[in-house]
């Protein structure tokens, strides 16, 4: 099929299940890609490395220059959650980017916190951190979804 | 959602080749355009703001291209296709000119209190510690504390340059949940485009700027967007208790509306396994964690929101309201104890006291005595038209034989907060805030109630006619307080000057609490607000009275444009002011002008031997007048012209004395 600007895409392959969810049942349509199934989350998380290694060093030379500072708005905005988004493995774009920079940023605050308990907001240490957590990506990322099992529509 | 692009097979070159360029030109009218609504506004002066803000100054050649933005957008999403890069575009070049245009035109952050921000961020930075005690922000500290964190990482005191782009930031971030959130409500393609569309044209509550809200409403857009995309369900019967009475309801809506039957509206949910789903409720739980540490409303608003979801079966996740009650009510307890010890009255005086909480969020609003109160009824008139077409497109999605329960409860929710306090008098404000998303949707219903539904010409001349019109409104309700919200160069730099003049323990007096004098070194300084009893005249011997009441070993009076506008706009003060305040305060030798500068003076007050007098004392003379008779303000209605402002003398104790 012809995607965006005229470049062909893999067809996805819309699957009908039927699978069970809390209460009740729910017919649902599944995409199930052939490729990575959160691509946004990945390619994000292919830019975000290397800029996250590229502040920590700054940040332990203690460069002083406007690329170090909106280095570090990048990487506390997409940082982790480009990593972590991965293993929700969502295909849903809107929601996979919506959810990268909550998370990123709510890692931030939680990370924040837990450094003023510590009374220690170490340039380094913050920036590694971080870092850190922008490489916790998923090792196995082309997996397809793992088929639902099949169940008896049932009453709500 | 997307378009549906015909196969390989059956595409010609020259159908192929109309598409490109159909798309290329989609993509490219609205940059030009955001490209000439800049240029339209690179001359425009916010220092030159009046009673009605900001668009007083807005040339009408802007007002063009918005409004041919608007013709476009209206024309690409009346098509069959819908072209999701196209739309795209047309969305982002929307949110940079009504979002991003303020920042292009001031240069500077704007609101006061922001520089307040900056100053507990600086605090925290530099002690590594918060402080609960200094100010109530600080008891939920988790925005200051990432922000001194992002500091440090940065290698900077303040991320200022983001500062004044955090507005169209955050606006871009919202973006991708809103469009998740109205995808939800409807499985037509159209919808989610037109309630971003609607969304963003109608936010004029402008709680975007850098603070805890702003990062706070990301959150809860995120919560929602996951509960309603992957934990929502339609097949759940109503608990007993309320079955009776949900099925009456059910009932009478369906003669009223002369339907037989509801289906649920909405869009299948997102098929997730085990595994996946409890990722899920762990990120939710870790996002409400970051809400909890670091605002007090947004998860009182979440926690409410998915109680009802839960209580009306329209969510799986059962037992979730319990925990996040646990965690909000835990934070509170323990690490907010600072804050809620000293302020029960805060918190809980409003409760209840429904009257008392629309009459200080709107009530009070609507006494100001200038032109300014034109700004307050475009605000209270664009609310309600919003609340007015949101009941039209749930009548007509009922009509159409569709319940959304689920948006419809996130409208509605926010309203019970109104009962719980009045925040400062910003209830309303917030609730406007927290049901605009869903009332935005609900917008979309009013044009577009199902997918059958063609949008007609006659349909597409509406829509284009209201979005062209609501553009200026917008302009009017949201920057129709900049005379007071806008922050100048020279202001922040008068904010500086006062740090640098002033040492530790000194008292800092200032005439209006519209400031940005709690930029660094907040533990350090006693600050004090003109009483409202001294207001509108502020009187010498007031003023004095008032910095009399801190023993410190030196006094500073600090007035600025923003103090000295809020002035103006709120008791009907002269343009002159500025000036005329600082003629009279001059006229008293216990004040000395030490730093000036076109926006922002500094005076030493000598309070030596003044006995302080509490406002509510027998003995304070009431301020019918100005405080020394034969001043500048006596004067103001006089024909002669006001005598030149002295210059500026040298100031005792090896102070700070900087000209302009």
């Amino acid at each position: 099929m012809i995607g965006p600007f005229g470049k062909k895409r893999a067809r996805p392959i819309p699957v009908t299940e039927t699978a069970r969810f809390g209460s009740g049942y729910e017919t649902v349509n599944r995409y199930v890609g052939r490729r990575a199934v959160s691509p946004l989350a990945v390619r994000v998380n292919a830019v975000m490395m290397p800029a996250a290694v590229a502040l920590t060093i700054m940040a332990i030379m203690d460069v002083r220059s406007d690329v170090r500072m909106w280095l570090s708005v990048l990487l506390i905005l997409f940082g982790p959650g480009s990593a972590l988004v991965q293993y929700f493995r969502i295909p849903d774009a809107a929601l996979q980017l919506g959810l990268i920079l909550t998370i990123s940023t709510a890692t931030g605050i939680l990370l924040a916190q837990i450094l003023l308990w510590f009374n220690n907001f170490d340039a380094v240490l913050a920036s590694g951190i971080l870092t850190v957590l922008t490489f916790l990506h998923p090792v196995r990322r082309q997996n397809p979804l793992p088929k639902a099992e099949s169940k008896t529509e049932a009453k709500a | 959602m997307t378009s549906t692009s015909p196969s390989p097979q059956t595409t010609t070159p020259t159908k192929s080749a109309r598409l490109s360029a159909t798309r290329l030109f989609g993509i490219v009218i609205p940059l030009v355009l955001v490209l000439a609504g800049f240029a339209s506004i690179s001359d425009v002066e916010a220092s030159l703001s009046g009673p009605l803000g900001l668009i007083e100054e807005m040339p009408l050649q802007y007002f063009l291209v918005t409004g041919a933005l608007v013709v476009s957008f209206t024309w690409h999403v009346r098509r069959r296709q819908l072209d999701t890069p196209v739309l795209l575009a047309h969305v982002f070049a929307l949110i940079v000119l009504l979002h991003g245009a303020v920042s292009f035109i001031e240069q500077n952050p704007r609101f006061p209190v922001v520089y307040t921000h900056i100053g507990l961020t600086e605090y925290i930075q530099r002690t590594n510690e918060s402080l609960p005690t200094l100010d109530a922000r600080m008891n939920w500290p988790g925005f200051f504390s990432a922000t001194a964190m992002l500091n440090n990482i940065a290698g900077v005191d303040s991320i200022f340059p983001f500062l004044l782009w955090a507005p169209l930031a955050f606006n871009f971030m919202y973006a991708p949940l809103l469009f998740t959130i109205a995808r939800t409500a409807s499985t037509d393609p159209r919808v989610p485009w037109v309630t971003l569309w609607a969304y963003y044209t109608l936010s004029w509550v402008g709680q975007d700027y850098f603070a805890p809200q702003a990062l706070n409403f990301l959150f809860f857009l995120t919560f929602v967007a996951v509960v309603l995309r992957c934990f929502r369900t339609d097949r759940a019967a109503l608990p007993r208790p309320i079955r009776r009475i949900g099925n009456s309801v059910s009932q009478i809506t369906g003669r009223v509306v002369r339907v037989e039957k509801f289906q649920p509206g909405g869009s299948p949910i997102l098929a997730t396994t085990t595994a996946q789903r409890a990722l899920l409720v762990g990120a939710l739980a870790a996002i409400y964690a970051a809400s909890v540490m670091s605002h007090q409303l947004t998860p009182v608003f979440l926690l409410l929101y998915i109680t009802a979801l839960v209580v009306l079966r329209k969510t799986v996740l059962r037992g979730f309201p319990l925990l996040m009650g646990v965690m909000f009510f835990s934070f509170v307890s323990y690490g907010a104890i600072g804050y809620w010890s000293g302020h029960m009255d805060d918190l809980f005086g409003g409760f209840g006291k429904l009257g008392g909480t629309v009459k200080d969020n709107v009530g009070d609003k609507v006494e100001v005595e200038t032109n300014h109160v034109w700004v307050i009824y475009a605000r209270l008139l664009v609310a309600a038209s919003v609340w007015t077409i949101t009941a039209v497109g749930l009548i007509r999605r009922l009509r159409s034989g569709r319940s959304d329960i689920a948006p419809l409860v996130g409208f509605v929710v926010p309203f019970f907060v109104l009962g719980g306090q009045s925040y400062g008098g910003e209830a309303i404000l917030r609730v406007f805030l927290f049901s605009l998303p869903f009332a935005a949707v609900f917008v979309a219903f009013a044009l577009l109630p199902t997918e059958k539904v063609a949008f007609g010409i006659r349909k597409s001349i509406v829509f284009a006619l209201a979005g062209i019109l609501l553009v200026p409104s917008y302009w009017l309700a949201r920057f129709g307080n900049e005379a007071f919200e806008y922050v100048s160069r020279q202001n922040y730099e008068g904010s500086l000057a006062l740090m640098r003049i002033a040492p530790e323990d000194s008292a800092l007096v200032v005439l209006d609490g519209n400031t940005n004098n709690q930029i660094a070194r907040m533990e350090q300084f006693a600050y004090i607000t003109v009483p409202p009893t001294l207001k509108p005249q502020y009187s010498n011997e007031g003023i004095l009275n008032a910095a009399a009441g801190v023993q410190a070993a030196h006094t500073f009076l600090y007035v600025d444009r923003a103090q000295v506008s809020n002035i103006q706009l709120t008791y009907g003060k002269p343009p002159t002011f500025f000036d005329d305040i600082t003629r009279q305060v001059l006229e008293n030798p216990r004040f000395k002008l030490i730093y000036e500068n076109p926006d922002a003076r500094i005076f030493t007050v000598d309070t030596t031997g003044i006995e302080f007098i509490p406002p509510d004392d027998p003995r304070q003379r009431p301020a019918v007048t100005g405080g020394n008779n034969t001043g500048p303000i006596a004067d103001l209605n006089a024909d002669t012209p006001p005598p030149p402002l002295p210059a500026v003398d040298a100031a005792p104790n090896n102070q700070e004395v900087v000209n302009p």
